[in-house]
């Protein structure tokens, strides 16, 4: 082929790649289904194919916190009682009821009768007694063992007879049987020589076979390909019906691919691969579902207001401040004050997410009915006053660029660090930069991907931190790792040996009465003390809080979508398929 | 040669003007026009104007004209609304603009990069060439390691090392530097090549003889016979080099976001949903295109050239 007629061969082929990404994700329409079909009632069959963005390191909760192996015990496993992430209420699951003592120190549950594990075996209150020997056996270092303490001492148990469950607190408690939800149930016909011979820690990996790990929960893993897909089947032996006496789960099986990109997931479900993604929308793939619901590709739905906002935060830790010569004002309150004035959140809400948020003050959002304070202090947009409080700072234009300078010459500029391919913070980091820019400060932005931030963060390698923390429960009590001096979540200053201030010492005693607080209105009361001081020192800022959307394919039926994660899956013994849908499998 | 030249004026010319043509700052942003898409041309006996754009729906990023009004070119007469003749971005900023801003980052770091590589790679290739020996072995196997480095994480590697936020000239010299570490072995293989096959040429052997210097031989005699290659490897490089920003950029170890290059421009198309909805956010991808384009059809003869026959028929 002469050289020449490369070009228009090139330019055709470019042209074509360009149309393909434009046209071709409208090439694989999945059929059509009926959207009168959404009105019957749920029916047994099918199997659903859902996105998993990343893959389990284990299959032992015990020992595993990532997300992967939290879904996994959520499909595979139970609890004592459960959190309904609709209704944000704690619900009887294993057992069937409780009973708690004046001082709600003691909780007595009854196990619902006649409950065998997924192998056929009979599960007792000797399981529940097993399960908590294992989380608080030192040599299995459980994950899970600090969120079955109150205040450092961890909650003992006690079972009298096969279905008689006592559990004690060592302090009061206000969230109180709320707490097991933590607790996944294990069995002990399987486990107990893993636990004897001190192996627990490495049990259930993610090589062992399917057929040796059984549960409770509504599925069975029945294979797991790596980096391709996890595969269960109905646990035939789980206990719960429907309002019909119909056996749970609807579904005959569930495949959880693994899609690591969110943009992958997007086509995935628009050729109907997916029934339904891991997360909400963004808010900029808002515009493509909606005209995909409008072809009969998915259906949308509205959550509610995220509880999980973006949140940005300085480095409060002195050490790393102590030789900086833009410690006088970038340490200060001052400072952080002037950053919030200099914030249009209306306009952050629009930008960031073209409406779908509402403006946000504080670090709990209007999504959290109980817990929200609307009357929360605010620091309104307002320029002139963020200017003059840097002013106070001794902050002035001392050259002929566009930032302020302390008195020493230093300019007013810092780095904030954000998650690399978040596209609502890469967009949010942009719109915070022009706005500090407006008043005169200076930031650098550096996108990282969420594992070196997170190693960043926990070495205290930053200066300031744009990401999104995510909430597993709406009630304080259970994220005082987040609001107590000594929390391994307290961003700003991770597990301080002491308060390094006041402000927090006096957050500390207010957060530590809320949680042993048993009076629901003494307890939303201390929580809007402690709001309150955070109000006044700000050591995180928030903008907005984003409405969120899920998608689901056609066949989906019976979803129950909550704003916390998993937004679907959580009840995923109650989601069924469509009728016709439902004879075709994955 | 001379085609190589006009090459490296359009580009320069590019880069040097494109800011002063963009119609807007980079970073101007139009809170109400996120993802607006282009705004066509019409023309009247008034001249060129557009319609303006108001949002229809700010969540599903749908807009239509407002026929009641209308706005002049935005060089000309600045209008109260903003004219996106190719659009907006995610951010509300003017696709246009960034572009012509983006060529001077991306333009510029790919000449000076392939400046230097050429520079470098001549050099080396030459002395190596001539002097033979240990320098020839070293130079040789030296490059040798280097084109076997899978590029990219060496690029990782290199970035990783400097401190998370460098000042823009830094940023630049960063990576032209990296850029030529990982070119000039090409260059300096083919033109040592050349070198070894000239320096046995009677005009060399001749210039020797009479006792000229060998940076006399070198210059005089032995590199021009390399300005056809050399020409062929400018129009290979200015477009690897373009491209390479842009993926550096892309994956956020090249540029910083508020420098505008067309990199940065294209991570803001990195979605599905841009991509789909918003199409005109690829245009620097366009521009990208255009110039490997340009570049090849200025440069194709001296590639033709410099093809052995064998190759150029098979």
């Amino acid at each position: 082929m002469n050289r020449h007629s490369r070009f228009p061969l090139i330019a055709v082929l470019v042209v074509g790649l360009f149309g393909y990404f434009w046209w071709g994700s409208r090439t694989a329409a999945p059929p059509r289904v009926d959207p009168q079909a959404t009105v019957e009632l749920p029916q047994r069959g099918g199997v659903l194919a859902a996105s998993l963005r990343s893959e389990p390191r284990s299959f032992n909760r015990l020992v595993a916190r990532d997300y992967p192996a939290q879904l996994f015990t959520l499909l595979t496993q139970a609890r004592l009682v459960r959190v309904n992430m609709a209704t944000h209420e704690v619900e009887p699951w294993l057992a069937e009821s409780w009973t708690s003592s004046p001082d709600s120190l003691v909780h007595t549950l009854t196990l619902r009768e006649g409950l065998t594990w997924s192998d056929g075996v009979p599960f007792s209150a000797a399981d529940v007694a097993f399960t908590f020997a294992a989380v608080f056996d030192p040599r299995v270092k459980s994950v899970l063992a600090s969120s079955l303490e109150v205040d450092g001492d961890p909650l003992t148990v006690a079972t009298p007879d096969a279905r008689t469950v006592v559990v004690t607190f060592p302090h009061p408690f206000g969230p109180g049987i709320r707490l097991l939800d933590n607790l996944t149930i294990l069995p002990k016909h399987k486990l107990e020589a893993a636990l004897t011979g001190g192996t627990m820690a490495t049990a259930w990996s993610t090589t062992t076979a399917p057929a040796e790990i059984v549960g409770m929960g509504p599925f069975v893993l029945s294979e797991y390909e790596p980096g391709q897909r996890l595969t269960f089947a109905r646990n035939p032996h789980y206990w719960r019906k429907d309002d019909r006496g119909i056996a749970l789960p609807y579904l005959d099986g569930l495949v959880l691919r693994i899609v690591p990109d969110q943009n992958a997931e997007l086509l995935g479900l628009q050729s109907g691969e997916l029934d339904l993604t891991q997360q909400q929308l963004r808010a900029e793939d808002y515009g493509t579902a909606r005209e995909m619901e409008r072809a009969g590709r998915l259906r949308m739905t509205e959550v509610g207001v995220s509880l999980d906002p973006d949140v940005f935060f300085f480095n409060l830790r002195p050490a790393l401040w102590a030789k900086d010569p833009r410690r006088a004002w970038l340490f200060t309150d001052t400072f952080r004050k002037a950053l919030n004035h200099a914030i249009d959140r209306e306009a952050y809400a629009n930008t960031v997410f073209l409406g779908a948020a509402v403006p946000l003050h504080g670090p709990v959002s209007p999504g959290n009915k109980t817990w929200f304070w609307p009357d929360l202090p605010r620091y309104a947009f307002d320029r002139e006053k963020a200017s003059a409080l840097l002013a106070e700072l001794g902050l002035a234009n001392r050259d002929a660029d566009a930032f302020l300078e302390d008195a020493a010459g230093t300019e007013a500029r810092f780095t904030l660090i954000h998650y690399k391919g978040n596209t609502s913070l890469e967009r949010g980091a942009q719109v915070l930069k022009e706005s500090f820019e407006r008043v005169g400060v200076a930031m650098d932005l550096v996108p990282l991907e969420p594992g070196t931030l997170i190693e960043r963060m926990l070495a205290g390698s930053f200066e300031a931190i744009f990401f999104n923390y995510v909430t597993t429960d709406p009630d304080p009590a259970m994220q005082r790792d987040f609001w107590l001096s000594s929390g391994s979540a307290h961003i700003w200053n991770i597990s301080q040996a002491a308060p390094a201030t006041a402000w927090e010492r006096e957050m500390d005693g207010l957060i530590n009465r809320q949680a042993a607080a048993v009076d629901p209105a003494e307890r939303v009361r201390l929580f809007r003390d402690v709001q309150r001081v955070f109000s006044d020192h700000l050591p995180a800022m928030y903008f907005a809080a984003p409405r969120l959307f899920v998608a689901v394919g056609p066949r989906v039926r019976n979803e129950t979508p909550g704003v916390l994660r998993p937004q679907l899956l959580w009840s995923a013994d109650t989601l069924a398929l469509a009728p016709g849908a439902a004879a075709t499998s994955r | 040669m001379r085609r190589a030249l006009i090459l490296v004026g359009v580009l320069v010319a590019l880069a040097v003007a494109g800011p002063l043509l963009a119609p807007y700052g980079p970073v101007t942003r139009f809170e109400n026009h996120l993802h607006a898409p282009p705004m066509p041309l019409h023309v009247d006996g008034g001249g060129f104007y557009t319609v303006p754009l108001r949002i229809v729906d700010r969540l599903e990023q749908t807009f239509a004209e407002d026929p009641a009004q209308r706005a002049g070119l935005p060089w000309t007469t600045p209008a109260a609304t903003p004219v996106l003749l190719l659009g907006a971005d995610g951010l509300g900023r003017d696709v246009l603009s960034r572009t012509l801003h983006g060529a001077r980052a991306s333009l510029g770091l790919a000449l000076v990069a392939t400046a230097g590589t050429l520079l470098v790679g001549a050099l080396l290739g030459s002395w190596a060439g001539m002097t033979g020996g240990l320098v020839e072995r070293l130079v040789l196997k030296a490059g040798d390691v280097l084109m076997v480095l899978p590029v990219l994480y060496v690029v990782v590697a290199l970035r990783a090392a400097l401190p998370l936020v460098l000042p823009l000239p830094w940023v630049v010299g960063v990576l032209a530097t990296i850029f030529v570490l990982l070119g000039w072995p090409r260059i300096a293989r083919g033109v040592w090549a050349i070198v070894r096959a000239e320096a046995r040429q009677e005009h060399v052997l001749a210039a020797t003889a009479l006792g000229a210097t060998r940076w006399r031989v070198m210059t005089r005699h032995l590199l021009p016979a390399c300005h056809g290659y050399l020409a062929v490897q400018t129009a290979l490089l200015v477009p690897m080099f373009v491209l390479a920003e842009a993926t550096l950029s892309y994956v956020g170890l090249g540029f910083p976001d508020g420098v505008p290059s067309w990199g940065t421009a294209l991570s803001e198309a990195a979605t599905i949903s841009a991509m789909t909805r918003a199409p005109w956010t690829l245009a620097p991808a366009l521009a990208m295109f255009l110039v490997v384009l340009v570049t090849n059809v200025l440069l194709e003869p001296a590639r033709e050239r410099h093809t052995p026959d064998a190759a150029r028929s098979g």
